[in-house]
């Protein structure tokens, strides 16, 4: 059962993101697909990064696979941030529990992303390329973790964010130097081997490997999968303490 | 019938200091020590009292006093600082003019998350929402944003939600001062239905009439402090004398203002001298620029406007008295006067010899103290038989 306070605020979230601007409607489509062909321009063609074997022969199949879940993750942790100040006209007049409103804008991030990344692959697997539809249930306890952690930060950062104002302004270079180094652009196998062992102790660099696993190469479930979730659950419930810490008190600081 | 619904105890609560660039990384972190802070505006310092099932409470005070904290601490939406509120049943809260409504989505739209924010969900919602709909009377606007509402229909909107659920607990913060008048009383007399059918009702309100009417025990709160608790006529009549004091004193300071008053007669000074239920004696100077002697035109109306009596000097035939160049005074006692309590004004105008052109205007309110609850502006003699 869940609540329909979290329910009506899903929904806002979901027509705040289709009403907005004209091309609202298509843009969870088109944005990340957006972000593929440059990445795709980039390290594809002018950077010719190569594909590791036993993910096929598409650059962009693999670019895809790895790509999407991570912009799902960045945007939900970034939108997140600032959607307590976003709603404070809505927690600072009504007993409205806190905790739905970051945790709103992270399952419909996420929620729209998979779906996108869905219709992508199910669209691969049309025109042919080397995708295994059967990762779209084989990579959900990676989606799930994903999912976990990005819940967990997403209710320390937008609690801490009211408090402290520069937080979401230093998400996106952290976001994106994490992007850098767990492999989302090139194979493992292109960076130096002095380097690969520090990429590898970047727990998002096997989160994304598994995704790769699971979409491109057929791989089942492995026990990985639990370390994942326990992985999320465990900062999801460390979220979730902060959070209760220190949201009761934000009003004071809206 | 005497379950308490609510109890506030030893609550205080003090909003921290905060700058321009909000509270840094030191005020997180006490916040996640769970160390409070103590240093800070003290919003409410140990309010205690306990509402009772069928009871009606008021919370009176000045603006800034934290009647509006203090409702907010009791709906959940703020925590306090200290001690707690305890409450049973459900609550219905009508804090601020459209809180919890977003101003892009429409009254419908807005309608379904302010239901379910006070309980009121699913297939329960959409049974009532033709009668919230009706209630709120605002017809074809309930499907356009509630940004293109006027103030009055957002209450009423507000309102209409509130009188679907019935709650065990009605808070309703002012809420009323916005509405049309017809819509005003059509709340009153919801109200009053809602009281009669044993429901529970905490209110904010300026209004004492509605606090007389309406409210069983009253809290007067002064600073974040309960400066007294008991009947709710007690406090309003205490209150009331203590609004009149300081307008005296802010009265000493118009009449040194209206000194400078220009025209070729005007009302120099007005002052009321003594205040009684039974009447009031008043006194006045005019100015007169060409030396002649003004008249004078004194009348009472209700702080709305609405005339009580009126006369002048000329009407009684009485002449000001010359009291020095230019200056005429005049005394005036009004004795018996029957004027039912609530808050008026005493006007004078300056008029030319003939009586004929008004040229100045001063008023001073004044306040009726009383318990009655009669209605009207005066009382007539009368009796039954």
């Amino acid at each position: 059962m869940i609540d329909p306070l979290f329910r009506a605020l899903v929904d806002r979230e979901i027509k705040n993101r289709f009403l907005g601007g004209a091309l609202s409607p298509i843009w969870w489509l088109a944005q990340p697909l957006l972000t593929l062909g440059v990445y795709a321009i980039v390290f594809g063609l002018f950077m010719r990064a190569p594909v590791p074997p036993s993910y096929g022969d598409s650059f962009v199949a693999f670019l895809a696979v790895g790509l999407w879940p991570w912009i799902a993750f960045a945007e939900a942790v970034t939108r997140s941030a600032s959607s307590l100040i976003a709603q404070a006209a809505l927690i600072t007049r009504t007993a409205l529990p806190r905790i739905y409103v970051p945790l709103s804008v992270v399952v419909v991030s996420l929620a729209l992303n998979w779906l996108a990344l869905t219709v992508i692959v199910v669209g691969f697997k049309v025109l042919g390329m080397q995708v295994y539809l059967s990762g779209i249930v084989f990579s959900l306890p990676a989606w799930i973790a994903l999912l976990l952690i990005a819940i967990g930060l997403a209710w320390m950062v937008s609690a801490a964010q009211v408090l402290v104002r520069d937080i979401d302004g230093m998400l996106a270079p952290v976001f994106m130097l994490l992007s850098f180094i767990c492999g989302i652009q090139y194979g493992i196998d292109s960076i130096p081997a002095q380097w690969r062992d520090v990429i590898l102790t970047n727990p998002f660099t096997h989160l994304i490997a598994r995704m790769r696993d699971t979409y491109l190469a057929g791989a089942g479930f492995v026990w990985l999968d639990a370390a994942f979730l326990l992985g999320g659950a465990i900062i999801a419930a460390a979220g979730y303490g902060f959070f209760k810490r220190v949201a009761p008190h934000v009003d004071d600081y809206l | 019938m005497s379950d308490v619904l609510l109890s506030v105890q030893h609550v205080s609560k003090v909003f921290p200091k905060i700058g321009r660039h909000g509270a840094g990384f030191a005020a997180l972190a006490r916040l996640l020590a769970a160390r409070p802070s103590n240093d800070g505006f003290q919003a409410l310092s140990d309010i205690d009292f306990t509402v009772r099932r069928g009871e009606s409470f008021a919370l009176v005070g000045e603006n800034g006093a934290g009647k509006s904290t203090l409702l907010k601490i009791i709906a959940g939406v703020l925590q306090p600082s200290h001690g707690q509120v305890a409450r049973v049943g459900s609550v219905g809260a009508l804090l601020e003019l459209g809180a919890g409504f977003h101003p892009e989505y429409t009254g419908r739209e807005n309608l379904k998350l302010a239901a379910a924010l006070q309980g009121l969900t699913g297939k329960s919602f959409d049974a009532k929402l033709d009668e919230i709909i009706a209630f709120a009377d605002i017809g074809e606007h309930i499907d356009a944003p509630i940004k293109t509402y006027s103030s009055g229909m957002v209450v009423r909107l507000g309102f209409a939600l509130v009188t679907a659920l019935k709650p065990d607990l009605l808070i309703t913060d002012e809420v009323l001062a916005v509405g049309d008048e017809s819509f005003q009383n059509k709340c009153i007399a919801w109200m009053e239905a809602y009281l009669a059918d044993g429901g529970t009702l905490l209110l904010v309100s300026h209004s004492l009439y509605h606090v007389k009417k309406l409210a069983q025990r009253a809290v007067w709160l002064d600073h974040g402090r309960a400066r007294m608790n008991g009947s709710a006529n007690d406090v309003a009549v205490a209150y009331q004398a203590f609004h009149e004091e300081k307008q005296a004193a802010a009265k000493q300071i118009a009449v040194a203002k209206d000194v400078t008053a220009l025209g070729q007669y005007a009302v120099v000074t007005l002052q009321i001298d003594t205040l009684s239920v039974d009447g009031m004696t008043a006194r006045g100077v005019l100015k007169s620029r060409d030396g002649r002697r003004p008249r004078v035109a004194v009348g009472v109306v209700r702080i709305d406007g609405t005339p009580v009596y009126g006369t002048t000097c000329e009407l009684d035939a009485f002449g000001l008295r010359e009291s020095g160049s230019g200056q005429f005074e005049f005394a005036l006692t009004f004795s018996d006067w029957r004027l039912l309590p609530g808050v008026y004004k005493f006007k004078a105008h300056a008029m030319d010899p003939e009586g004929m052109r008004l040229y100045d205007t001063v008023e001073r309110e004044f306040t009726v103290l009383g318990d009655s609850r009669e209605l009207g502006l005066v009382r007539l003699p009368h009796s039954w038989s």
